[in-house]
């Protein structure tokens, strides 16, 4: 898998880092990471001169995939990036400010340890599956996917942080 | 029981058959597909002999008959993660066959010393396909450790 990014990815003119293992080594990274997993950045290192676009999540959310295409084939360029390598169009606030349920005493899950408030995405916005729902729609606390490192960071998920 | 001929149909096959006798022969993945297309009867070695099978030779599946030594098949697609299937193959037989599990991700190694609460979480990314049962087999299992008698309902609402 390695040798096939070495030999591939500097040929290309942009990487899209789909999803968290391709972000930041996902799940397997965790600590202690026991198979020395990192996201595509990591792996080829930083004298990698194409552009690599981090699209975190687990899942990500393939209608930010198709932004990103959509912005290099209508304008030429990629999307604005923030520090993490994300598109700024997409995580660029954070997903308890989008939230229909911030205010809903009864539905907000901050206290069931929802990750909402520090985690950037546009999932309550776009939501899942062509604009079914989202997690906190059927009533489960945001876990921070989109976030480096989530599995260490914002464990345990289900305890108010 | 597979009908076998005794040579690959045509020359050319052939050469590549001997080819091959003194060292591991690795299948792509589409080979996969044109193999199992083979069985559908009527395939390239149905005219190699009569059967004496007493099976219908218009429905029997016939394969091409690989020279002794290794078939590997690396990798396996349509799953998740990686397989790598080998067998070796002694006067037109198989006479051994393994298996292996080429993605190694470690969840078990990362899941020891965490919440039992998140194990789930963690145990559901091993597939994206089966995500589901692997969550809920997770679940089964903390219960299970744990002593945890489920109500009925909790168990039809989780399962739903």
């Amino acid at each position: 898998m390695l040798s096939i990014a070495q030999e591939i990815c500097p040929k290309a003119k942009a990487i899209i880092a789909i999803g968290n293992c391709a972000s930041d080594g996902g799940l397997p990274a965790a600590a202690p990471n026991p198979t020395g997993a990192a996201g595509v950045q990591d792996a080829l290192g930083s004298g990698l001169a194409v552009p690599v676009v981090n699209l975190p999540g687990c899942p990500p959310n393939p209608v930010n995939f198709v932004g990103v295409v959509a912005n290099y084939l209508l304008q030429g360029t990629l999307p604005s990036l923030d520090a993490d390598g994300r598109p700024t169009f997409a995580y660029g606030k954070e997903v308890h400010g989008q939230c229909p349920y911030r205010e809903d005493n009864a539905r907000c899950l901050f206290e069931a340890g929802c990750k909402g408030k520090e985690t950037f995405n546009n999932c309550p916005s776009i939501k899942f599956n062509d604009g079914t729902s989202f997690p906190m729609q059927v009533g489960h606390p945001c876990i921070g996917c989109s976030e480096p490192d989530f599995w260490d960071t914002m464990t345990p998920f289900y305890r108010k942080s | 029981m597979i009908e076998r001929p005794d040579e690959f149909p045509s020359d050319d096959r052939k050469e590549e058959n001997s080819a091959h006798r003194a060292k591991d022969v690795i299948v792509p993945a589409g080979m996969l597909m044109a193999l199992s297309a083979c069985g559908g009867g009527g395939g390239t070695g149905s005219a190699a002999g009569g059967s004496s099978t007493g099976n219908d030779p218009a429905t029997t599946p016939t394969l091409p008959t690989p020279a002794d030594g290794r078939v590997t098949i690396d990798p396996v697609t349509r799953i998740e993660g990686h397989l790598r299937l080998e067998t070796e193959i002694k006067d037109g037989q198989v006479a051994s066959a393994w298996s292996s599990g080429m993605l190694f991700q470690g969840i078990e190694t990362i899941l020891k010393g965490r919440n039992p609460e998140d194990a789930w979480l963690f145990t559901q990314r091993l597939c994206g396909v089966c995500t589901y049962v692997h969550g809920e087999t997770s679940v089964r299992c903390v219960e299970n450790a744990l002593g945890i008698t489920v109500p009925s309902n909790a168990r039809v609402s989780a399962t739903s």
